[in-house]
């Protein structure tokens, strides 16, 4: 199980606490298209819960009338998605890791991460400065941060690292396992399938049934929103993938 | 007339300067509020997203350029009754330079075409492959402005139209520079030091021409920035000046002591009408023209350093800016809600006459302060 802090977390990302509206699940947000450099955190996916809010906030009171923010759920997500607000695979990773092992292990996750060299001084400076918004999935599949598991031995807590998913835009995606027994695995991540079209991306929950205990992750069953096989998107995403891994933190 | 510290006659002088321009400038008022409804130089909602928040729509169609009342003022009495070559010409010449950019500024805005800055990687990218060689070679000298340009570019309020920051940077060290020549060789050896309260004098030789530039750059825009919310930036101005005033008078410098009552008088009729509901708002042209005036007399009477004091509201006001841009840029987070600092208590809630007259109590504290250090 992942530490009270970091499953409250998952539920405010489920389900973002704006003041007297229930069910505003925060969307998909990846900064590689807009591609906004020295932006505000939020404003690139890599924002908390309460700070998505408060963004919203100002943006309500700067662009529009305020009432969309207390007004129904689609309504408010539509809103976050029009203005470039929600979190991304490894924002959200991150974030919720990082409550995590603050309360588990004292440990301050975000410092503790190996982001870039010393060498590339520039990069390294700006990396100690905004370190959340420098940390990656590459950052995640670096030997330096965390290891590579089996299936069988995986926990809450670890990820499962997609590199090269898609073979036109090379892109990556993490998944954070928050359950697991020896039947299933429980996990939640940011992301945005095709069928769901501009406003039904967000932060989700999954799961992983064993059918094969030894075997590799793809082996097993993936589902999420009652789907699995090809109909599950992630699932296709991970079988796409040039390199699926569980890992865990080295900490 | 007697012209020695603390000279009754002087005040009375004053006074009647104050009270003259006052008047006139409150019974020409209307006049000018008619020319900008006239010639539609009004507020528009276009490039100004804080108007489109429900507690801000009444400001559209407000005219802008009501700062003409006071520039306008006066200069023409300061022509007509206090024209001293050693002493006013340069204050009112580099006010109307000032001013001449925020009306350019301020009728862009309106009426000007939109307009866009070549981003730094697209002059990269030309540098490469310019089909002219000797346009590559221009791109490569001027980098450094298209650097220039980029890194200030973050200052700006208005992308699009009016006049760019880069553009106002250049014409108000202009300014600067016609300033630090007046005090450097015109005003004499005593400009060359400066007065530290408390301690005396501290000679900085030719290094009092960048610190007056800087102090007339900075103080312009600083003025400009507080030019935000209904009140705020006339009314903070009217203890600016008049603190100035007793400065002058106390100190036994005729010209600055009516000029600065000169300002006060018509400050006075502008915030009449600049209170919520604004009928005319400074604009561009009365913020940074004044601003620039308030920079230079104070540097005049040789209270340089007691400049953000003096006018501590705006100097408050320009740092939050800065501070929340490097904030945003450098550590990805904001460090209130929105900048400048009226809009953050705007967003928290509190309502425009609130934070006005908050912020004029505070500004006067400060001032009344300014003026014990300034006699120490």
């Amino acid at each position: 199980m992942l530490s009270p802090r970091a499953e409250q977390l998952i539920t405010e990302y489920l389900n973002l606490p704006f003041p007297g509206v229930i069910g505003a699940r925060c969307p998909y947000f990846n900064n590689i298209r807009s591609k906004q450099r020295a932006q505000l955190g939020v404003l690139i996916g890599k924002g908390s819960p309460l700070e998505i809010i408060e963004e919203a906030q100002i943006i309500a009171t700067q662009y529009r009338a305020k009432e969309i923010l207390s007004s129904t759920p689609e309504k408010i997500r539509e809103f976050l998605i029009n203005n470039n607000l929600g979190i991304e695979c490894s924002g959200f990773v991150t974030r919720v890791l990082s409550a995590h092992f603050r309360e588990t292990a004292g440990v301050d996750l975000i410092k503790k991460l190996f982001i870039v060299s010393p060498k590339y001084f520039l990069r390294w400076i700006i990396t100690k400065l905004r370190p959340i918004e420098n940390i990656n999935v590459n950052v995640y599949a670096n030997d330096k941060n965390t290891k590579k598991i089996k299936w069988r031995d995986a926990r809450a807590g670890d990820v499962i690292i997609f590199l090269g998913t898609n073979s036109r835009y090379n892109r990556n995606h993490i998944i954070l396992i928050t359950e697991k027994n020896d039947q299933t695995a429980k996990y939640a991540h940011a992301r945005a399938w095709a069928s769901e079209g501009k406003y039904g991306h967000g932060v989700c929950e999954g799961e992983i049934k064993t059918v094969n205990p030894n075997g590799e992750i793809i082996e097993q069953t993936w589902v999420e929103k009652n789907k699995i096989g090809s109909e599950n998107e992630t699932y296709l995403e991970a079988v796409q993938a040039k390199t699926v891994e569980i890992r865990r933190i080295k900490i | 007339m007697d012209i020695t510290p603390f000279s009754l006659d002087l005040l009375k002088l004053a006074l009647i300067f104050l009270f003259t321009s006052a008047i006139g400038a409150f019974l020409w008022a209307p006049i000018l509020t008619k020319i900008l409804y006239k010639y539609k130089l009004v507020r528009g909602a276009e490039y100004d997203f804080t108007l489109k928040s429900g507690e801000r729509k009444q400001k559209i169609g407000t005219p802008i350029m009501g700062g003409l009342l006071v520039i306008i003022t006066v200069t023409i009495i300061t022509i007509l009754f206090n024209w001293q070559r050693k002493y006013t010409y340069v204050p009112i010449g580099v006010m109307g330079i000032s001013a001449l950019l925020g009306a350019a500024d301020d009728i862009l805005n309106i009426y000007g075409q939109k307009r866009r800055n070549r981003d730094w990687q697209h002059t990269i990218i030309l540098i490469k492959v310019h089909k002219n060689y000797l346009m590559r070679f221009w791109y490569l000298l001027t980098l450094p402005w298209t650097a220039f340009k980029r890194v200030v570019s973050v200052f700006g309020s208005h992308p699009g139209k009016g006049i760019q920051v880069h553009e106002k940077l250049i014409f108000q060290f202009i300014a600067g520079a016609i300033t630090a020549w007046w005090i450097y060789f015109k005003l004499g050896p005593y400009w060359h030091s400066l007065r530290i309260p408390f301690d005396g004098q501290m000679f900085v030789g030719w290094w009092i021409i960048p610190i007056i530039i800087f102090f007339v750059i900075f103080t312009a825009n600083a003025v400009n920035i507080a030019d935000g919310l209904d009140g705020l930036a006339g009314g903070s101005l009217i203890a600016t000046f008049l603190g100035l005033t007793i400065i002058s008078w106390a100190e036994g410098r005729p010209a600055y002591t009516i000029l600065n009552a000169t300002v006060s008088g018509a400050l006075l009729a502008y915030t009449y009408f600049n209170v919520k509901p604004a009928r005319f708002q400074m604009g561009d042209v009365g913020s940074l023209g004044l601003g620039a005036l308030f920079a230079i007399n104070t540097i005049a009477i040789n209270h340089t350093l007691l400049i953000p004091l003096f006018g501590f509201i705006f100097y408050l006001e320009i740092f939050s800016v800065i501070l929340q841009v490097f904030s945003r840029r450098i550590f990805g987070r904001r460090l209130l809600k929105m900048a400048p600092l009226h809009h953050h208590f705007e967003f928290k809630g509190w309502n425009e006459e609130k934070i006005v007259m908050r912020f004029w109590l505070i500004h006067l504290f400060v001032v009344i302060v300014a003026i014990w250090m300034s006699l120490n």
